[in-house]
């Protein structure tokens, strides 16, 4: 689809709402009518938002257990490699692969490789660090982390179109709804 | 601190609210993110830091001293190679303890009190364990190459020996350390975007616009962000307890009278839980008092603290019950020379049987529901209890290396004063950047109160 | 909730019969080869004992948490702990065959041991009887004192009562644990006699809680009013108590042994010695793959937990695992290989188990399924949500 200089300006139509249930709703409103290209933003984790959103499942779960698994054998591989191969000694009358005493630290690395997995992965999935995103510009938005609830159509959604959606947003029963530029800084120099 | 007048008449609702009511996101959002936005403090805080920077000082002295002229300067020595450095270790890595147990264990047994104080004793592990881990350090004598405890190639063609339990420990803490570090941090992102959308001035937009990273509450991110830390309390969970039975182990794995023995473990992971909860009650008393926090860390947080005190505390003592009936049982008699002749009658009597009144006997005051509610003594209990379980890591470590197999090898052992401008310096340490925390820092997890007042409204709304 | 009693016919009558069937085979046992009958008979009651006073230990618990686990299976635990007298009448054959058991009974043997001579004051029989006597007078009057008090709930709701549980269950776990810690040195751990372990008691304990948990869940997925109102949500709580347990068990059986192999001093190791010979190391390392890795990763997966039939054929292949462990502790002091099994290990298990049953049937079925409880209320009214 070509769009036009003005529609890529618009970053898109950015509704908020007085409370989760009223976002809930709107989102599933807003889902039922067709767009993807959506998002929200709350100050709290809201329960069922995403499936109205339409997103999917996360499946920060099955990489989590990877780095897991990942740890276990580099701990294994560590110590086994260290004690047989690099710095073969014994010690006290234990055998050179002495697995009981392995266990710790296999155990450790299992913990420190998935619970990095787990954070990086988070942040690496949703894209942060971004200090600047289009939605910071909508008004009040700085409630969107402490009583704002918002929903944002994006204009690259196939369904987005100027008038028509920001009568729908407004049906919605939001208090505002806002069109959000991409760069408003920009504005004079373009 | 005087006993507060609700104390005396607690209906039913009170005494099990976890957030007083009359609060909306507004206003808990606003009470708590005013604490770090206020250009000022409270003066009892500013005093707190100052002596903490004070001792600071001392640590100072105290580590350049040690630097300069090497571990002479402590009162270590043949027998007694591990004094105060390990006691230390060990005492404020219990410490830390309680922070990853009520932010990771009670989470994941959905216990809506912990939202409270988890932040609070998540900050307390990060800079419990960094004092922590300041001992060991130090206690290679040579700090400057503490990185030859890592396995890495080097020029020297040595690697590490994994059958000891120091090798362990130097995964097991650094492990804690980070993994604690993530979770505090992630628990912290969207508190730090609301601290940036509160702040006035341009500096703290700016320092705070950063450490969130450009957070801004999007469902895709909450849905992730959900998920990580419901793994991390998962992992956190088995980690804590590993790590406590690692320090266990690095008495246990040897052969000397009194460490060697397998209930160690458990023991030492209930103790751990033990002193980081009178840690949490500690601090937290003093700070619900001046900032007025008493909305939010209730009467019923005391409570269920006391609770989880006197539980752990009743666990411990076991392992004290287990250790003597075992050193007789055993019919080793090393072991009970150590505990009946030594441990309990020789030089340093006092130190066990003020270990057995502090962790022992005091503790079971919180039977008492009253007192399990009335601040002042609950803090005298807790102070109490943290002076038994520092107790409790001497009694371990001096007690059984200053009289070994051979009384020809047999000594005393006496701390230095570098010894204790070390340990007084970490409290100094710890009680500064507890400082730093509650002046920069949201001191209670803001967007989790929002969730359980949210949870609250709903749940009201169902039973109309 | 419901009114009506729970149908137990099903069960009282083939427990009926394998009690009968077991009994008399085991007391022909008795009579023909006392020896084999005294180590298989410790062996199969300890299994089903554990399973009983493993249910006075998680009703304490549960009335000092009041978890929304523990409302569904409160009464299972109950008509469990009410079987305790029962279960200790059948220690009496223990008891009888002390001189088969113990090696610190024999005179012969006392007479050139330096280390057994040392612990006489604890390990001689009026001791071990006078200390039978203790343990079960605390476990019968808890079990008894929190189960007629939870009755009196049947009524209506009753907050005093329920404090009065609450203070009955907090000092009583404590005597529980010390009864429980100090009966497992006498019965399984004394079988060696030189032999010392200071997490043994505890260890037992956790033992018994894991047995519990995994009999609740046979019960709760095979008891109709029980299996109606248990929601996928305690059931995915019972599984992570389960999963917990198993992990708590894994880690205190992994660290007795890493301290012993460690430390490596005659004294201890022989015990584990004895577990690493030829046929036994089979055994230990079944042990560690089918009492730890494998139920450790079919209890992460979320679904296993949360259905409950599932969780029940878990359960099940667990809980024979238990048997195995207990086979385990107390075994390798009497048998050179783990294979030398006997018919009487399978009538005590029967035997023991069939009465242990019927039992539990007979006092499941005098209660309401359900308990009254206002805290029990409230979770119902409160819906999903419980503390």
């Amino acid at each position: 689809m070509m769009k036009t200089a003005e529609s890529s300006r618009i970053y898109g139509l950015v509704a908020e709402f007085d409370s989760s249930e009223a976002l809930l709703k709107a989102a599933e409103q807003v889902r039922d009518a067709g767009y993807t290209a959506t998002d929200a933003f709350s100050p709290i984790p809201v329960h069922g938002l995403t499936d109205a959103l339409g997103v999917r499942p996360s499946r920060l779960s099955s990489l989590v257990l990877m780095g897991g698994l990942t740890g276990a054998c580099v701990g294994l591989g560590l110590q086994a490699w260290v004690s047989i191969l690099a710095y073969p000694h014994i010690i006290s009358g234990k055998p050179l692969f002495s697995w009981p005493s392995f266990f710790p630290v296999v155990f450790e690395c299992t913990v420190l490789f998935a619970a990095g997995s787990a954070v990086f992965g988070m942040l690496i999935r949703n894209r942060l660090p971004q200090p600047y995103h289009p939605v910071f510009s909508t008004p009040h938005f700085e409630k969107a982390t402490t009583d704002g609830f918002f929903l944002c159509i994006q204009a690259n959604d196939p369904k987005y179109d100027g008038q028509e959606t920001m009568a729908f947003l407004k049906g919605l029963r939001a208090i505002e709804v806002t069109e959000v530029e991409r760069h408003p800084d920009d504005e004079d120099k373009s | 601190m005087a006993a507060e007048p609700a104390t005396k008449a607690l209906g039913h609702e009170e005494m099990t609210a976890v957030i007083a009511e009359g609060h909306s996101f507004e206003t808990v959002t606003d009470k708590i993110s005013k604490i770090s936005l206020t250009p000022t403090l409270p003066r009892q805080i500013i005093l707190f830091g100052l002596i903490g920077l004070m001792l600071m000082g001392a640590l100072m002295t105290s580590v350049a001293m040690l630097v300069v002229k090497g571990t002479g300067v402590w009162g270590i020595n043949q027998p007694i190679g591990w004094g105060f450095a390990i006691i230390n270790f060990v005492w404020w890595i219990g410490i830390g303890h309680a922070g990853t147990l009520i932010s990771a264990i009670l989470f994941l047994f959905r216990q809506e009190w912990r939202t409270s104080i988890n932040r609070f004793a998540e900050s307390m592990t990060i800079f419990a364990v960094m004092c922590a881990g300041l001992f060991p350090l130090l206690h290679v004598g040579r700090p400057w190459l503490a990185y030859w405890l890592f396995p890495y190639p080097n020029v020297m063609q040595m690697w590490p020996q994994f059958r000891s339990p120091l090798m362990w420990d130097v995964f097991a803490v650094s492990t804690y350390f980070s993994v604690s570090l993530l979770f505090w941090y992630t628990g912290l992102i969207p508190d730090l975007a609301t601290l940036r959308d509160r702040a006035k001035s341009k500096l703290a937009r700016i320092g705070y616009g950063m450490a969130s990273m450009g957070w801004r509450g999007s469902a895709r991110h909450w849905q992730r962000y959900e998920v990580a830390y419901l793994l991390l309390a998962g992992l956190s969970t088995p980690l804590v307890i590993s790590v406590h039975s690692i320090v266990s182990l690095d008495f246990a794995v040897s052969v000397i009278p009194g460490w060697h023995t397998t209930i160690f473990p458990p023991y030492f992971v209930a103790g751990a839980i033990f002193s980081g909860f009178a840690m949490v009650l500690t601090l937290a008393i003093p700070v619900r008092h001046l900032f007025g926090l008493k909305d939010l860390i209730t009467l019923n947080h005391l409570n269920n603290i006391s609770k989880v005190m006197l539980a752990t505390g009743l666990m411990v003592l076991y392992g004290y019950g287990m250790e003597v009936f075992f050193a007789w049982y055993s019919g080793n008699q090393y072991e009970g020379y150590m505990m009946f002749k030594n441990r309990m009658t020789g030089p340093y009597w006092w130190s066990y049987w003020a270990l057995i009144f502090c962790n022992g006997v005091v503790p079971q005051l919180l039977w008492i529901k009253k007192i399990r509610i009335t601040p002042l003594p609950l803090f005298v209990i807790s102070i109490v209890i943290n002076i038994g379980m520092w107790l409790e890591r001497f009694v371990i470590v001096v007690t059984s290396l200053h009289r070994d197999f051979l009384p020809s090898s047999w000594g005393m052992y006496a701390p230095t004063k570098w010894d204790w401008g070390l340990y007084l310096g970490t409290i100094g340490m710890f009680m500064f950047l507890m400082t730093l925390f509650i002046k920069f820092l949201p001191i209670i997890s803001q967007f989790e109160v929002r969730e359980l007042l949210h949870k609250k409204k709903h749940a009201n709304g169902h039973h109309e | 909730m419901t009114e009506t009693t729970v149908d137990c016919s099903k069960l009282k009558k083939p427990a009926l019969i394998a009690a009968v069937v077991g009994l008399a085979l085991s007391a022909v046992g008795y009579v023909t080869n006392h020896a084999q009958f005294a180590q298989s008979w410790l062996i199969g009651w300890n299994f089903w004992f554990l399973i009983a006073s493993g249910s006075l230990g998680w009703l304490m618990i549960h009335h000092m948490v009041s978890g929304r686990w523990g409302f569904v299976i409160q009464r299972p635990l109950e008509a469990a702990a009410r079987t305790i007298p029962f279960m200790l009448v059948l220690f009496v054959p223990v008891l009888l065959s002390m001189h088969e058991l113990y090696e610190w009974t024999h005179e012969e043997v006392i007479a050139h041991d330096h280390l057994i001579q040392a612990k006489l004051p604890y390990l001689n029989a009026p001791g071990f009887m006078i200390r039978f006597g203790v343990y079960a007078v605390i476990w019968i009057f808890l079990a008894y004192r929190l189960s007629a008090l939870s009755r009196k709930l049947d009524q209506g709701p009753d907050e005093a009562v329920v404090k009065k549980m609450r203070a009955i269950a907090a000092p009583g776990l404590v005597l529980y644990a010390l009864a429980m810690s100090f009966a497992s040195f006498d019965w399984m751990m004394s079988l060696e006699p030189h032999w010392f372990s200071s997490i043994y008691g505890a260890l037992y304990m956790v033992a018994g809680g894991l047995s519990t948990l995994l009999f609740m869940i046979l019960v709760l997925r095979r008891v109709p009013p029980l299996r109606a109102v248990a929601t996928a949500q305690q059931s995915h709580d019972l599984g992570n108590l389960t999963f917990a347990f198993t992990v708590l068990w894994a880690y205190m059986t992994f660290g007795q042994f890493l301290i012993i192999w460690s430390g490596n001093l005659y004294e201890e190791t022989f015990w584990y010695l004895d577990r690493a010979a030829s046929g036994w190391l089979v055994v230990s390392w079944i042990l560690f793959g089918f009492g730890f890795i494998l139920p450790f990763f079919l209890l992460l997966i979320r679904n296993n937990k949360r259905q409950l039939n599932l969780l029940a054929t878990i359960a099940l292949g667990m809980i024979a695992v238990r048997y195995v462990d207990v086979y385990w502790q107390v075994a390798p002091t009497f048998r050179d290989h783990p294979a030398a099994l006997s018919w009487m290990d399978l009538a005590a298990w029967v035997g023991v188990g069939g009465t242990f049953l019927y039992l539990f049937a007979r006092q499941l079925e005098k209660m309401k399924p359900l308990n009254q409880d206002h805290r029990f209320a409230d979770f119902i009214a409160g819906g999903k949500e419980g503390h």
